[in-house]
């Protein structure tokens, strides 16, 4: 034994089971610290709680509010269809020109120009309502309803009917062709007084309407625009967009991740030290990629939601390594591990193994840049690496997206914007280690990854038909994680792809 | 005492008991190590609170793969060292041609305490005493520990082979008090 290593032995043996029990308040103080760790943690819960309901009620409110606009639309249209039905006068002339033939009243002349703002705020044009209208001489026209149905949906406007009247002189012949069979009906039933259709106050004061003369008169056009009203509620209501849809995509994929906060404490204990002092700077994006099934629902004609199951590998690259001999103490261990930006990697087996295992791959020999005897020399560590290489961690997840999806552009080539978020479950990591193209596995493992972690999904997309129901889609994707993905550090891997599919309406 | 896994999988949740007895556990003997690290007392018991701190936060990271001490030691380790980074003490060094001296182990060992030899490892220089810690007792490489130091591999060497002399003679000088003290005791 050599001087050197008797007082190494020396020290080593005699401070090997050294203990003394440090003074008191030293617990008190860690205690003190693990108790504001805690304070901090539930509050971070708390907020982390707080904020996801917020989220949740935007996009709840944002639904609804839309979906609230839209009812008062048609409310508004209805309520004024009726009111200018109630305004409607007796005498042969039911229509917005017989208004003002009425409003020469002198305590209306001066609302007469109000209940003409009030109707066309709601009509696009009368130019419009007009080319949608085709007035028939007889109600005995069936055949052409259903055509001039099209054209009236075709306008846009909900009140057409109204000004389809104003040509008729005769009430029994005023047909908005809009109107159905049930018109007979409903004709025949209003003439009980007691069927006619109620006029808000609200609405005579909001349009500043007449008194009515002629109830009988009134309600027979009251019912007839109130049966237009219905049939264009209905028709509003009716779907003219499939419900369900059921789609397949993929995408090429490059991933990487953002390093907030990795661990020392895991760089230390690693054998292989990747780059933590320069903050994995040698890390690079991997190039993967990601596909899977999705299923669409449509709330509206706009909206929809969408989940699915995608199947994505990420990770990232990390880039000349270095690998050294390693003494034969510490090749006792059957594990080593590699610290990468996500913790580290344990590998079965020794850095001899290897460096051997690469120098007998034919294509990669020539990466050993020291001498090779050093290799299987176990008893002496090398001071210079004797090889770099690159190192490839993937990982790979399931991901479960729900989005909700907003079509920008409702044409034949739609254009579509899309935001969610995504749990993905993790199911497999690998390491390969890498050179030039070759590549081969390691047995190992990452350990410090969590099994699932969240993302934040944002997508512009567009869609065209291929055939009537199956349309083919590309939405470039970013995919940015919410939490991290490993237990020690902050580390949030992202991800970019151009998802490209298919998707058949039901 | 509870096994010390159930221990460690209560920390794992948080649990304020399972941590103080976990500390009472280890605290001992992970002081001993802190002190190897640092000049004095008052040094050693900052490296124990940041250290265990480090492994109540971090527990985490243990997935029962190997000693659990082992674990802790090295994050004890990590935080002498880090302290010993944040405090940028460097010496310059020189290589120093090494000595033979003659002594015998086992003299040694029978005449001085563990407390006297941690006593000698205290008073050396901050580096100095880093670098023969994590060589001669932790086990590192030069190369690693030139990595965790950021010096290089030829400062590491020569660092630790002057912090062998100096403990060789302050070693020496030691036993040699110990001897005559045993023989004017004898006499």
């Amino acid at each position: 034994m050599t001087i050197q290593q008797d007082i190494d032995k020396i020290l080593k043996e005699g401070l090997k089971d050294y203990s003394e029990n440090p003074p008191s308040f030293v617990w008190d103080n860690i205690e003190q610290n693990l108790n504001q760790r805690r304070f901090r943690r539930n509050k971070n819960i708390a907020y982390s709680i707080a904020a996801s309901i917020a989220l949740l009620l935007a996009f709840g409110a944002g639904y609804m509010y839309t979906n609230m606009q839209t009812q008062e639309l048609v409310a508004s249209n209805k309520m004024a269809i009726e009111a200018i039905a109630d305004s409607t006068d007796d005498d042969n002339q039911p229509t917005n020109k017989q208004a003002k033939e009425i409003s020469t009243e002198p305590s209306l002349i001066e609302n007469e120009n109000k209940i003409d703002t009030s109707i066309e705020s709601i009509l696009p044009t009368e130019s419009s309502n007009d080319k949608s209208i085709e007035t028939t001489p007889s109600k005995s026209s069936e055949p052409k309803q259903n055509s001039n149905i099209k054209k009236v949906k075709s306008s846009g406007s909900l009140l057409p009917p109204i000004f389809a009247s104003t040509d008729e002189s005769e009430p029994e012949q005023l047909n908005t062709e809009l109107v159905e069979n049930k018109v007979e009906d409903s004709e025949n039933e209003l003439n009980n007084e007691s069927e006619l259709v109620s006029l808000n106050p609200m609405v005579m004061k909001k349009f500043n309407l007449p008194n009515i003369a002629n109830k009988k008169q009134l309600a027979y056009d009251s019912s007839q625009l109130v049966n237009v009203v219905d049939y264009i509620l209905d028709s509003h209501e009716k779907k003219d967009y499939s419900t369900w849809s059921v789609g397949v995509s993929a995408a090429p994929l490059v991933s990487y991740r953002d390093v907030v906060n990795s661990s020392q404490e895991l760089a230390y204990i690693a054998d292989i030290n990747s780059n933590y002092q320069q903050n994995y700077t040698n890390e690079k994006p991997l190039m993967s990629y990601s596909a899977g099934v999705n299923v669409k629902y449509s709330m509206s004609k706009r909206w929809k939601v969408q989940t699915g199951i995608y199947y994505a590998e990420t990770g990232q690259v990390s880039e000349n390594v270095a690998i050294y001999n390693q003494p034969a103490y510490e090749t006792e261990s059957s594990t080593y591990s590699i610290n990468t930006s996500v913790g580290n990697i344990a590998v079965n087996g020794n850095q001899n193994q290897l460096i051997g295992k690469y120098s007998e791959q034919e294509d990669m020999v020539d990466e050993i840049l020291g001498d090779q005897s050093f290799v299987y020399e176990e008893n002496r560590a090398v001071d210079e690496p004797v090889l770099k290489t690159n190192f490839v961690q993937t990982y790979e997840f399931y991901e479960i997206p729900v989005v909700v999806d907003y079509t920008i552009v409702d044409r034949k080539l739609s254009v579509n914007v899309s935001g969610g978020l995504s749990a993905n479950i993790l199911y497999a990591n690998n390491t390969y280690v890498q050179d030039d193209g070759s590549r081969y596995e390691l047995d190992a493992e990452a350990e410090d990854l969590k099994n699932m972690n969240y993302s934040g999904v944002f997508g512009l997309g567009i869609e065209y038909p291929i055939v009537s129901r199956l349309k083919f889609n590309m939405q470039p994707t970013v995919r940015y994680s919410l939490s991290s993905i490993n237990n020690s550090g902050s580390v949030y891997p992202y991800s970019f792809g151009v998802y490209t599919g298919l998707r058949y309406d039901f | 005492m509870k096994e010390l896994d159930k221990i460690i999988k209560d920390c794992k949740k948080n649990r304020p008991e399972a941590q103080k007895e976990l500390y009472e556990h280890f605290s001992g003997k992970m002081f001993g190590v802190c002190l190897q690290y640092s000049k004095d007392y008052t040094e050693a018991e900052d490296i124990l609170q940041d250290g265990f701190i480090k492994v109540f936060t971090k527990i985490d990271q243990y997935i029962f793969k190997g000693s659990f001490e082992g674990w802790v030691r090295r994050i004890m380790v990590n935080c002498a060292l880090e302290r010993y980074r944040k405090q940028n003490m460097l010496y310059s060094v020189s290589d120093i041609q090494e000595y033979d001296h003659k002594l015998a182990y086992d003299d040694i060992m029978s005449e001085i305490s563990s407390k006297e030899l941690l006593g000698l490892v205290q008073e050396l220089s901050p580096q100095y005493k880093t670098v023969f810690n994590l060589y001669a007792i932790e086990g590192y490489s030069h190369q690693e520990i030139g990595d965790m130091l950021k010096i290089s591999v030829g400062t590491s060497k020569s660092n630790l082979s002057r912090a062998r002399v100096i403990l060789q003679d302050k070693v020496e000088e030691l036993y040699k008090e110990k001897e005559s003290e045993f023989k004017l005791v004898v006499k």
